[in-house]
């Protein structure tokens, strides 16, 4: 019993996990309420899966859209934005057929769509799976199907790999970018678009009332602790390539 | 065919077989070559098909005037081999029925199916199970399938290990008879055997007591 | 459906040309062991038998990526390398298992050859007749080892659908996300298939005959 209360599982997302943030964060954690954190990093559609059956006590995700139906159902009580940071287009360094020069991420797509552009998508469901998804929706264009449109079943590391080998454009959060950016020789950020490419990462807590042995009390100073001053320099100093990668939310 | 076994060693295992042993088997003779259990009577036989080598010494075989010399590093003679045919003491068959395993000697070798080959089958009356599977088939039967294989390449040589051996006699009298006919023609034979009384009714030649590495008789 | 249908033909692709070529390789050098008694080969082969398979993905992504040696080839995440690597993979076991297999009859086989004087050939061909149940039994246990790996599979194919993803990278996809229906479906079918190859190498084998 006494472990239980001592420990907190966080069900998240691999793109969060893989940029290292939350196991510095998890690390001081542990330090300070002096438990134990369990994290299991799963795609997006997993993490939401494992939730609803109460495998965890919060979920650490970024997928608007699955959050609010999560909450809708009653998995979850409420929903707190804590940081955001980017996706990006990425795509051949020669740029021959001009995408950096795009409007914005749709006309990107427009343009990569009617040139039949090799475009490499997560396929997995995940919070940038998703997000590529809907601006396909947006434009009304359906690539799925089309000979240059391959759907990889893999994480976003090994996608940007793909990418890589194949000279083709893919749509990546900036974080995993730029954490390998090293290995990347044939690719390069193409495109950015603050405006449409936002990506919020939000803490969901696990309805104590649904699931009672959730641990809802380790859970909301986990939530206290995120928003302290402490993670707040962790995230400032938390830099890829020179660059800031997350940002807070006030 | 002629042989002839110049200075022959063989160890086998750490004992002596055969030291500096000279042979000479003359051309259309039969050869009894007796002895124990383990005196080496197989190895002698499996140096002269070349399947084993002599430690050293040279053999000399003499075909229709050629003389071919087998020496160190001991590579096989094709040219020798193919006029010899060679009986192992063990049966070894191939899966499939008796009419395969009978023809599969000319096959590799690459000889046509003639009369002669009908009628060393018809001789040896094997036509009731020919078409059997191997597995079906007696040990003696086995056996009968081993010596025709043998006896149906184009040879001038014999070598046959303990050929008698689960044989009824009905068998063995043919066999003899058959042997004794191939003798005639002028052909070289030599069989290995372990107990004298066996060879009663072949026209041999010469009986070789192969005792303690040494040919005597 | 048309998803199933792609996953089963990259499966059964990349199952049966695997080892189909694994099988011509491992004969050869199982072959090359008995005829000039090579033990330390058999031994090099039999010390790389439970090699993990992602070891060898590993190094097979290190050659074969673009800035690798044989990156030129441009190979990667296709679903011949994936061939490629599974081929690599079960080797050792084929010639373990062939080895195994033909041991016992390999040089008698070998003698009356040589006495009725056939040639490297004839020698082949007759030893392929001979052993025709252990090198197909060994077919189906390359083909059952090829048929749930995953690892290699995940790290030089990449998972991409229609052109690399196998029954066994497809469970793990859909269970990554979240969809345990469709991991179910693909599971069932898997374990279906491995069940046909299993009978098919049991009624071939030695063991049946004496039934």
């Amino acid at each position: 019993m006494l472990k239980e209360i001592l420990t907190l599982i966080i069900l998240t997302t691999t793109s969060l996990y893989d940029t290292g943030l939350l196991d510095k964060i998890c690390k001081e954690f542990e330090k300070e309420y002096k438990c134990k954190v369990k994290i299991i990093s799963v795609g997006s559609g997993m993490a939401f899966k494992l939730g609803k059956n109460g495998e965890g006590d919060l979920l650490f995700v970024h997928e608007v859209e699955g959050e609010e139906r999560f909450i809708k159902e009653g998995y979850g009580e409420k929903r707190i934005p804590v940081f955001k940071n980017e996706f990006v287009l990425c795509g051949p360094k020669d740029d021959k057929y001009k995408i950096s020069s795009s409007l914005d991420i749709f006309d990107a797509f427009k343009k990569i769509y009617e040139k039949k552009l090799t475009f490499i998508s997560r396929d997995d469901k995940s919070g940038t799976d998703k997000k590529e998804k809907d601006i396909w929706e947006k434009i009304k264009l359906y690539p799925e199907g089309k000979k240059w449109y391959i759907q990889t079943g893999t994480g976003m590391i090994e996608s940007l790999r793909i990418a890589e080998e194949k000279n083709g454009y893919i749509l990546s959060d900036i974080s995993t970018f730029l954490s390998h950016k090293k290995e990347f020789k044939n690719i390069k950020i193409l495109l950015r678009d603050k405006k449409n490419l936002e990506n919020y990462y939000s803490i969901i807590p696990i309805s104590k009332k649904r699931f009672p042995y959730v641990n809802n009390q380790l859970a909301e100073k986990f939530i206290e602790f995120v928003k302290s001053k402490k993670v707040k320099d962790i995230v400032e100093n938390f830099k890829f390539d020179g660059e800031k990668i997350f940002e807070i939310i006030e | 065919m002629e042989i002839f076994l110049k200075n022959i060693n063989k160890s086998f295992n750490g004992k002596l077989l055969f030291s500096d042993l000279n042979l000479s088997i003359k051309e259309g003779k039969m050869h009894i070559l007796y002895g124990n259990n383990g005196s080496g009577k197989t190895t002698l036989l499996r140096i002269l098909a070349f399947l084993t080598k002599p430690d050293n010494g040279e053999i000399f075989y003499k075909i229709r005037e050629k003389i071919f010399k087998y020496a160190f590093p001991y590579s096989i003679q094709k040219d020798v081999l193919l006029n010899v045919s060679y009986l192992h003491q063990k049966n070894i068959l191939l899966k499939g029925n008796v009419d395969y395993n009978i023809k599969i000697g000319k096959i590799l070798r690459g000889e046509i199916f003639d009369e002669e080959f009908y009628r060393l089958i018809e001789m040896f009356g094997v036509f009731d199970f020919i078409k059997k599977d191997i597995n079906e088939i007696s040990e003696g039967q086995r056996r009968i399938v081993c010596i025709l294989r043998s006896l149906s390449v184009k040879w001038e040589l014999i070598l046959l290990d303990e050929p008698f051996s689960n044989l009824d006699s009905n068998y063995m009298e043919r066999l003899k008879k058959y042997l004794n006919g191939e003798k005639d023609k002028g052909k070289t034979i030599i069989i290995a055997t372990p107990e004298i009384n066996l060879v009663n009714g072949l026209n041999y030649d010469k009986i070789l007591k192969l005792e303690n590495g040494k040919i005597t008789g | 459906m048309r998803e199933i249908f792609n996953i089963f033909i990259v499966s059964m692709k990349v199952i049966f040309i695997s080892s189909s070529i694994s099988l011509i390789i491992s004969f050869f050098i199982s072959f090359l062991i008995l005829d000039k008694k090579l033990k330390f080969l058999f031994l090099f082969f039999q010390s790389f038998l439970f090699i993990p398979s992602v070891l060898i993905g590993l190094l097979i992504y290190i050659i074969f990526k673009r800035s690798g040696i044989l990156g030129f080839l441009n190979l990667l995440y296709t679903s011949k390398i994936i061939i490629i690597g599974e081929t690599i993979l079960i080797i050792p076991l084929m010639v373990l298992f062939i080895v195994n297999g033909i041991k016992d009859r390999f040089y008698e086989i070998k003698e009356i050859n040589e006495v009725f004087c056939g040639n490297f050939l004839k020698n082949l061909l007759l030893m392929i007749k001979e052993f025709r149940n252990e090198l197909l039994s060994s077919f189906f246990i390359g083909c059952g080892r090829v048929m749930g790996e995953t690892g290699l599979a995940m790290i030089v194919g990449g998972n991409i659908k229609g052109e690399t993803r196998t029954f066994s990278t497809s469970i793990v996809l859909y269970t990554m996300r979240g969809e345990i229906e469709k991991s179910i479906h693909a599971g069932i079918l898997l374990f279906a298939f491995s069940l046909i190859f299993n009978l098919f190498y049991f009624f071939n084998s030695k063991k049946w005959k004496y039934f």
